[in-house]
């Protein structure tokens, strides 16, 4: 065959060029230390090395939120950890108040302490985090949660809700931020009308405490709503007859005839205020249910006879010891709320430290699974290198034997 | 004596000739297109003298050049199917580099997004999280524009790329029929239908050149002329004719460029060259990635505003739409009579198609064409407006025939724009403080049932209004205040809730009002107007935010994203490989073409030594015929 002169030079030039640029293509591959440097290189791997990335990157995410939610949970931890060491203190103190041979003096003093304690409380309830919302008030995170109740003052508004913030840590893995208040705490019935309700029954732990202190001082009987009217009752208060009550005229000669609880109550408490001075009991009625509260100020037992049905009386005597057994009951309650809120807090710092290492362990396999689609063989390559550039040396040697022979050097 | 000499002269001018012929090869040996000439030499006819036929000498009968018809049309053919390969595989690299690039595509931007929004999730309360995540939609949407308009100028450099192919093929083709005629007169005027060369050469080699760019044919003409023939067989030149080639804009796709011969679109027909590769890059990369993005704009942009819309920013109202996508484009052909308008469907976001729709209204029927794979359906306006996958067309003003070619997703990813500057109106929250327990109030002392909130001020109001009437129902309350149902009135747009007592007699409000819309106290005239409900807002509240980074969580953008880069991936290396594989094919043909018809120098050389001996020897054939004749008169002196 043979070969014109022209076309022997182009083929060993292209020859040479394409060597070239095989060689440029492996040096670039050595120098990045990447294989694939765009889809064309290899358009399978390319979706796979896609997939890989945008998981280690979810799952870096699932790290970073796991961090904050660390922080925020043992925050949580912390300040519950404070609130069981104040009711602690404080339950020492209430049993000491409710020894007998106590004074008013002695009481007064203790139900300052106790005061004092329960306050500390309500700041620990009320905590900010560094971002200045606040922890236990759910998702209404910049309103303080606990505030004293404006018009009764032994009573607490809850100003937040008792929705949860929840992180993601995980592809099926959530985790709660914080706990509402009204759970760790317990929901007080404000906000107003803010009722506690008696003794026994007090959900929210710092009306309990509240109660356990009036209690002490004060020594309150609690009436229950009462709805019915009926004729003219008569009843006694420490021995001292309370005249009938009879339902206002203009309700009663309604059709049909109204009854009001509060309206009622309203009579009743003014009926027993008119004998305070020989009684020594103020009555105070609920303005929503019209339910009777009795109450002195020496802390001396209260006792109530007669038919007092309709008028929003308790029946009975009840001594304040008992009134004050079933307060401390409702802040033992309390206290073992918060101990059951702390495990559970604690039982998701476990959760996250365990979702955390499952997370980088997933990580480290993904960036193995990448790291071998997308990188290349560092030793494969230099000697793919070494090899291509002797070739390429070859051929440019080659080249120029080759050129050296012509028919025209030999005749002159 | 004299036929000695003649004899020897025509010895001398063969040798003459024939060495000419050889510097000619020699000087055109890396001429392109150049086939080797060489030199036939023939018998002068013989003489009957003397008992015996006596030769004459030589002649030199022609200067033919090495040509094989076959040879030559197999290098045009894999010249056409390389520069196809090679323009496809060159073009669709560009634009595979872009999309792969960290820093030009879209990978990067996308996943940052997804961490801005998680951000969020974890931290609702914090106005510099919201100001990141509004930055890092801010990049979305200038990668997804700068993107769409690089792919843009790509179009348009690649049309501009198609007008210069053709203009070039129209001056060959030019040029080939001036050659023709040339040529055609050469032979006529030459003596014994001699051949013209060089001419021949250099109109091989535009035949060559026309190759390259479009995939060629010729048909030799007894005359000489040649016809050639572009695409499937459609006549470019005719002996000394020449149709030209034109480009126009495509009825299909506006953007695009169609080639035209006569007025006749002959796009589909040219398979080969630098032309069909331009073609090509067009419709299998350019557009089918102008689609693709439009459609991860389209879908991220709609996903995301819906998924605003379902939550409340941190002021308590419904969230706004972070990003505007304008509407579909909608271009009517020049003889409509009538317009639509087009809108995108936020509820039917995941059956947008990366594809245009043709419409077209006859006589009460409507055709509306998916244009990727030809799907046709007929559909019906519900209330003047046609429902397609993803998008709405408005129908109320058409014109009978009309024609509009719908692009829900081709310039989605141009025209994007993100609108939203007030971080707090990113809508974090899912709730907002409408929603109430339980209230328990009384009016003139008489309790109230519980309301449960509403989920806006109407329905608050409402809700209210219609507890109080419920309540009073029970009771016979004319001597005291509210009578009948129409005292009592909510103001749906304020929230207020109004009670009014015929007799004037005193209204008292007491207990737990809070959202309600009424106001606390008594007022003696009889008339109570309440407040608007004051709205409190959940600020912790992250549940919207979390649906907001579960959105890109499944993937779904950055998977559309990746469909894109390996589709363009894809046609990159099946086009480089094609490329190679031609390239052999090309560089085996011109092997055998130039084995054939490729000036080899040694050749050449010893070419010059033969007919340099046989002018030496036919001169000295001369001399000895000269000292012959000296001789002769010298013995006659």
């Amino acid at each position: 065959m043979r070969i014109s002169s022209s076309w022997g030079q182009q083929t060993a030039i292209s020859s040479i060029l394409n060597q070239e640029a095989q060689l440029q293509k492996t040096q670039t591959e050595v120098s990045t230390g990447i294989k694939t440097l765009q889809s064309s290189d290899g358009p399978s791997a390319t979706v796979s090395i896609n997939n890989l990335t945008q998981s280690i990157n979810q799952t870096n995410q699932y790290q970073t939120n796991n961090d904050a939610a660390t922080q925020s949970v043992s925050m949580e931890n912390l300040s519950l950890q404070s609130a069981s060491g104040i009711l602690n203190q404080m339950n020492a103190l209430c049993i000491e108040a409710m020894n007998g041979n106590n004074n008013a003096s002695d009481k007064a003093s203790v139900a300052a302490q106790i005061q004092s304690l329960n306050l500390q409380l309500v700041s620990v309830a009320n905590t900010q985090n560094v971002n200045g919302e606040y922890i236990f008030s759910g998702t209404k995170s910049t309103t303080p949660p606990f505030t004293q109740d404006a018009s009764n003052p032994g009573a607490y508004d809850y100003s937040g809700n008792s929705a949860q913030r929840m992180i993601q840590i995980g592809p099926n893995t959530s985790v709660a931020n914080g706990d509402p208040g009204n759970t760790v705490f317990g929901a007080p019935t404000g906000p107003a009308p803010a009722t506690i309700p008696a003794a026994g029954s007090v959900t929210n732990i710092f009306e309990a405490i509240n109660q356990f202190v009036t209690t002490l001082t004060t020594n309150p009987v609690k009436g229950s709503a009462q709805t019915a009217l009926g004729a003219s009752n008569a009843f006694t208060i420490n021995g001292v007859t309370i005249p009938a009550m009879a339902a206002p005229a203009s309700q009663l000669a309604a059709t049909p005839p109204i009854s009001d609880a509060v309206t009622q109550g309203t009579s009743v408490a003014t009926a027993i205020n008119l004998l305070t001075a020989t009684t020594g009991v103020t009555a105070t009625s609920d303005p929503t249910t019209g339910a009777i509260t009795l109450a002195n100020t020496t802390g001396s037992p209260i006792a109530v006879a007669g038919d007092i049905t309709n008028t929003g009386l308790t029946v009975a005597t009840t001594t304040s010891s008992s009134t004050l057994q079933a307060s401390l009951s409702d802040i033992s309650k309390g206290a073992n709320q918060i101990l059951s809120i702390s495990s559970v807090v604690g039982g998701r710092l476990n959760t996250l430290t365990t979702q955390s290492t499952i997370n980088s362990g997933s990580v480290l396999n993904m960036q193995t699974a990448l790291s071998s689609v997308q990188n290349v063989d560092e030793a494969a390559a230099i000697s793919t290198l070494n090899l291509q550039s002797v070739a390429l040396q070859a051929s440019q040697q080659a080249y120029s034997l080759v050129n050296k022979l012509s028919l025209f050097n030999y005749i002159s | 004596m004299s036929s000695l000499i003649g004899t020897s002269l025509s010895g001398l001018m063969a040798a003459q000739s024939a060495l000419n012929v050889t510097s000619n090869n020699i000087a055109n040996a890396n001429t392109v297109g150049y086939n080797t000439e060489s030199v036939s030499l023939s018998t002068k006819p013989a003489i009957y003298n003397d008992g015996a036929f006596v030769g004459q000498g030589v002649n030199t009968a022609t200067v033919t050049r090495s040509y094989n018809q076959f040879v030559s049309q197999q290098v045009t053919s894999t010249t056409s199917a390389h520069a196809q390969a090679n323009t496809l595989s060159t073009l669709a690299f560009g634009v595979d580099q872009i999309l792969s690039n960290q820093t030009t595509g879209m990978s990067t931007v996308l996943s940052n997004f997804t961490t801005a929004i998680t951000g969020v999730a974890n931290d609702p309360t914090s106005v510099a999280v919201r100001q990141a995540l509004l930055s890092a939609a801010g990049s979305v949407t200038q990668q997804l524009n700068s993107l769409s308009s690089q792919l843009t100028t790509l179009n348009t450099q690649t049309n501009g790329q198609i007008q210069a192919s053709v203009s070039n093929i129209n001056s060959y083709a030019s040029s080939i029929a001036d050659l023709n005629t040339q040529i055609v007169s050469a032979i006529n005027g030459s003596m014994s239908g001699q051949l013209p060369n060089d001419l021949m050469d250099r109109r091989d080699a535009l035949v060559a050149q026309i190759a390259q760019q479009a995939n060629v044919s010729t048909i030799t003409q007894a005359n000489g002329s040649i016809n050639v023939m572009i695409g499937s067989g459609q006549t470019l030149v005719s002996g000394s004719h020449v149709a030209p080639l034109s480009v126009g804009a495509s009825s299909v796709n506006p953007s695009n460029s169609t080639i035209l011969l006569n007025g006749q679109d002959i796009s589909s027909q040219i398979t080969g060259g630098a032309l069909a590769g331009t073609l090509n890059f067009q419709t299998q990369v350019l557009n089918p990635s102008q689609q693709q993005l439009g459609l991860v704009a389209t879908s991220f942009a709609e996903q995301m505003n819906t998924q605003q819309a379902a939550g409340y920013d941190m002021n308590g109202k419904t969230g706004a739409a972070m990003f505007n996508l304008a509407t579909p484009t909608v271009i009517a052909n020049a003889t409509n009579t009538g317009s639509v308008t087009s809108t995108y469907d936020p509820t039917s976001v995941g059956q947008l198609q990366a594809s245009d729709y043709q419409l077209s209204y006859n006589g009460g029927n409507y055709t509306l064409t998916q244009l990727s794979n030809g799907a046709v359906t007929t559909p019906t306006p519900t209330a003047g407006v046609i429902t397609g996958p993803g998008f709405d067309i408005n129908v109320s003003s058409i014109g009978n025939g009309d024609s509009y070619l719908i692009r829900p997703t081709f310039n989605a990813a141009q025209n994007m724009s993100m609108v939203m500057t007030d971080p707090t109106l990113v809508a974090a929250s899912a709730t907002n403080g409408y929603t109430k327990a339980a209230n328990v109030f009384q009016i003139n002392g008489i309790s109230i049932g519980a309301v449960t909130g509403g989920t806006s001020s109407a329905t608050q109001s409402t809700a209210v209004a219609a507890a109080i009437n419920s309540s009073i129902a029970a009771y016979n309350l004319t001597p005291a205040g509210i009578a009948s149902p129409s005292d009592i009135t909510a103001d749906a747009s304020t929230g207020v809730v109004m009670l009014s007592s015929p007799s004037s007699s005193a209204i008292g409000i007491t207990g737990d009002i809070s959202d309600t819309g009424l106001s606390a106290g008594t007022t003696p005239a009889g008339l109570v107007t309440g407040s608007v409900p004051t709205l409190t807002i959940n600020p912790g509240d992250n549940s919207n935010a979390l649906a907001m980074a579960n959105l890109g969580k499944m993937g779904s953008f950055n998977s559309a994203y990746t469909q894109l880069v390996t589709n363009v991936g894809n046609v990159t290396q099946s086009a480089s490989l094609n490329s190679s594989a031609q390239q052999s094919a090309l560089a085996q043909a011109t092997a055998t073409q130039q084995s054939l018809s490729g000036v080899s120098l040694d050749q050449e050389a010893a070419n010059l030594i033969k007919y340099q001996q046989a002018y030496q020897a036919s001169s000295k054939a001369i001399s000895v015929a000269q000292s012959l004749f000296t001789t002769l008169i010298g013995a006659l002196q």
